[in-house]
């Protein structure tokens, strides 16, 4: 009956081995010369499906280039870093004009706006932020700034091209304290805190899921118009209402919460069921393996 | 032998264990998944929406709009933006949808009409009677 | 009660000689060890494939607009419906690994030569028509990783002069990668390929049982003139009975590999899902790194290192045609003991771990 016989199996692994070591050592030395990556990107990657990647928009070519100065060279690179630029929002969004065509970009006609004037930031930025300016216009900022010119608009708190992503540390000793004392901004920012905990929390949560492959559409798209919601209603800048409304917010990301909780459960449940299959394939395998040694011989 | 012989029932235990636990599974999925539709139908009367209005409601957890368009009659569309999920508001002035997030805008057929949505917002079906509309 | 199954099949297709003949008198050469097993568990790897995969084809949706949405509905919605997903999505990287591992172990034996020349061919073509299953079917979920990894695909014999340019139209259906591409990957991946390689299957066992599994020619070493001119079955009359000592083999081989896949699921489920895989198609958004999957990596590194688009390309593809006949290449009257051959074996030892190294470094670069 036959037997396994490893002897050729056996010496087969160490000449291969012996081999392996050497050509590794060998071939460390050529990856190291390895300079070819800018070819491949120029002769490769530039094609049709980098439309991303290229630069196309005649704003940003004239804008970043010599004959500009370093204050324009600032700009664009403020803009890039900013949350506008991640999410595909350029200069003509906001600013209108043709970004194609160079030669008419800042035309009238191709509806460009130029940058605005002072008192005429709340407007611009409210072309596109609707419900903030709403609220805005009704806030003690919003007066103040319509009726003597000077006061907080969108830019004093957010910049102007370096816009990141909205949170409570805008709120902060060194911005709210120029016209008025900290103590009232410090009063907002504590109202806001429960929420904004549960909508930073929630919003990891959500990016976790979609990672691992559950379906949070739904769920991402209440998330967003409840945290749209709630910035909004902050901009009115009234502490009691934000105090009063908050209890219906919480309530809202609560259900959003649970739908959170469930999708762990059930992640949790595919792991346990997964385990439970590899435990089972695994007996199966030791079994079949002792009962194949049993058939043996020698 | 007497090994040989416990072997192969526990071969046998597992590998019956190993088919139902692939079966089961199987079964499940291959059951036709039940449709979604709640029987809970929402009925609006008719008066309440008068030629040029809208009127807000919600039917299985979603928010919808029930327009009377001047002209082309009753539409049930989601007020869900198919940007990033804010709620449209109805800007009678000037027939439109407009989201209050982006400035998305919407004509009231649910088409884009201006704004980053790029498909238009979901329509749902609606029955109209004589003196009822019923959602569902 | 089974006797008396038993004997009702019998009367009918006289089972009992059935079972002797191919099971029990049935042997397998001197030195079968679980290495060839392989060919096996590929075939029983292909067949969890199709049948997942025709799970998956009864709530799939082949169309540009549903495609991702069907997929997640299965994943999420439909009761074990992530269970299929992932069976199918882990099996199709881990048969490739088993086709790789068999190839390799085919090769160091070599069993390619005469008269077994057609069971290499055979086998090498369906492992390329295993590749191009597995091209097809990541653009099916319609998600950034396929839509883009296909463009990618679909660009490079592109770089193929006169030629090239069809080919890629062809593939894609067009200029670029849209519905139409989808159909087209669609019908291929789930119809025309596998009914090719289930045919090229059906031609490499049929190749084996006809001619006997060849014999290892360490256990057995041949004499070259021992190479007959007139056709020879090998009976292997000193090997093991196939049932139940090989059979029992095949099964711990079978067994570990549906190990190895629910290992993966339990502890590392998206390992070949990556973020991009959970994002729609978005033909206007490259994501930052667009990398083929780990197999495909290899020739991609190769292409990417030779600055010459065309000679890099020429270079696979000759390296394909070398392989893919090699038996016709190889010195007829050479021994069969690979370590009588230290040239040969030590060239496909330094290929393979120039694969390996290129494969890695297409992963970190």
């Amino acid at each position: 009956m036959g037997c396994i016989d490893n002897l050729g199996d056996v010496l087969m692994m160490r000449h291969i081995t012996a081999h392996l070591i050497f050509v590794v050592l060998l071939l460390a030395a050529n990856i190291a010369a390895g300079g070819y990556r800018e070819t491949f990107e120029r002769e490769f990657m530039l094609s049709p499906w980098s439309i991303a990647k290229g630069e196309t928009s005649a704003c940003i070519q004239c804008h970043t280039s010599a004959n500009m100065g370093p204050e324009m060279h600032k700009i664009t690179r403020e803009w890039k870093q900013s949350w506008h630029a991640k999410n595909n929002i350029s200069c003509h969004d906001c600013h209108g004009g043709a970004p194609e065509d160079a030669s008419v970009s800042m035309m009238h006609q191709r509806g460009f706006k130029g940058s605005p004037k002072d008192n005429e930031v709340p407007e611009f930025c409210g072309t596109c932020h609707i419900a903030i300016l709403d609220n805005y216009l009704k806030s003690g900022h919003g007066k103040t700034f319509r009726d003597t010119a000077d006061g907080p608009s969108c830019v004093t708190c957010h910049g102007s091209h370096n816009i990141q992503q909205a949170s409570m540390d805008i709120i902060n000793e060194q911005l709210c304290s120029q016209c008025h004392t900290y103590e009232r901004a410090k009063e907002m920012k504590q109202a806001l805190f429960i929420v904004e905990n549960k909508l930073s929390n929630i919003g990891e949560n959500l990016d976790r899921l979609k990672l691992l492959g559950i379906n949070v559409k739904d769920e991402e798209q209440s998330f967003f118009r409840t945290h749209a919601e709630y910035r909004a209603l902050f901009h009115s800048i009234d502490v009691d209402m934000v105090r009063t409304k908050s209890s219906d917010y919480t309530k809202r990301l609560e259900v959003i919460e649970g739908a959170i909780d469930d999708s762990y459960t059930k992640l949790a449940y595919r792991r346990n069921f997964s385990a439970y299959l590899f435990l089972l394939f695994l007996g199966l395998g030791i079994v079949v393996f002792l009962l194949s040694k049993s058939y043996e011989n020698c | 032998m007497e090994r040989r012989k416990l072997l192969k029932s526990s071969l046998a235990f597992l590998g019956t264990t190993t088919l139902i636990s692939f079966v089961y599974p199987a079964s499940k999925f291959l059951i036709p998944p039940k449709s979604n539709a709640q029987d809970a139908q929402v009925t609006l009367d008719k008066e309440t929406i008068p030629p040029g209005t809208a009127k807000e409601v919600t039917y299985n957890e979603i928010p919808l709009i029930v327009i009377n368009r001047r002209g082309s009659g009753f539409i049930a569309l989601s007020r869900v933006c198919t940007h990033l999920g804010c709620l449209v508001g109805f800007d009678s002035f000037n027939n439109k949808l407009v989201c209050p997030c982006h400035a998305g805008e919407f004509d009231l057929d649910g088409n884009v009409l201006s704004g980053p949505a790029t498909k238009s917002l979901q329509r749902y079906p609606l029955k109209i009677g004589s003196k009822q509309i019923t959602i569902g | 009660m089974l006797e008396k199954i038993k004997q009702w099949i019998e009367v009918r297709i006289g089972l009992e000689e059935l079972v002797n003949r191919h099971l029990r008198s049935y042997r397998t050469p001197k030195g079968a060890n679980v290495f060839n097993t392989l060919g096996f568990v590929a075939l029983v790897a292909f067949i969890v494939q199709v049948i997942t995969g025709i799970m998956l084809l009864l709530y799939y949706v082949p169309h540009p607009d549903h495609a991702f949405q069907s997929v997640q509905t299965i994943t999420n919605e439909i009761p074990y419906g992530w269970l299929f997903r992932l069976i199918h999505n882990i099996g199709s990287n881990i048969i490739i690994g088993v086709i790789i591992i068999h190839l390799i172990h085919v090769f160091l034996r070599v069993s390619y030569k005469k008269p077994r020349e057609i069971t290499w061919i055979s086998g090498c073509l369906m492992f390329f028509l295993m590749l191009l299953t597995s091209i097809t079917g990541q653009l099916l979920p319609w998600h950034q990783t396929g839509f883009w990894q296909t463009t990618v695909t679909s660009t490079i014999p592109a770089f193929l002069p006169i030629i090239g340019e069809g080919i890629s139209s062809y593939m894609r259906g067009g200029e670029f990668v849209t519905g139409v591409t989808l159909s087209r990957y669609f019908s291929f991946h789930v119809v025309i390929l596998p009914v090719l390689i289930t045919a090229l299957i059906g031609l490499h066992i049929m190749l084996i049982r006809r001619q006997g599994i060849s014999t290892s020619p360490v256990v057995e070493p041949q004499k070259p003139s021992e190479q007959a001119d007139t056709f020879k079955r090998e009976s292997h009359v000193e090997g093991q009975p196939c049932f139940p000592h090989f059979s029992l083999k095949r099964l711990f081989m079978v067994m570990l590999y549906f190990s190895i896949i629910f290992f993966i699921m339990t502890f590392m489920p998206n390992l070949f899902l990556p973020p991009e895989s959970n994002m729609p198609a978005n033909p206007l958004m490259t994501p930052e790194t667009i990398r083929p999957a780990w197999y495909f990596l290899a020739p991609y590194q190769l292409i990417k290192i030779i600055p010459n688009d065309l000679l890099g390309i020429s270079v696979l593809a000759i390296f394909t045609i070398f392989f893919t006949f090699w038996p016709f290449f190889d010195a007829k009257e050479a021994e069969r003991d690979i370590r009588k051959r230290l040239f040969m074996a030590n060239t496909a030892v330094l290929i393979l771990v120039v694969w390996v190294v290129l494969t890695i470094w297409g992963m970190y670069s």
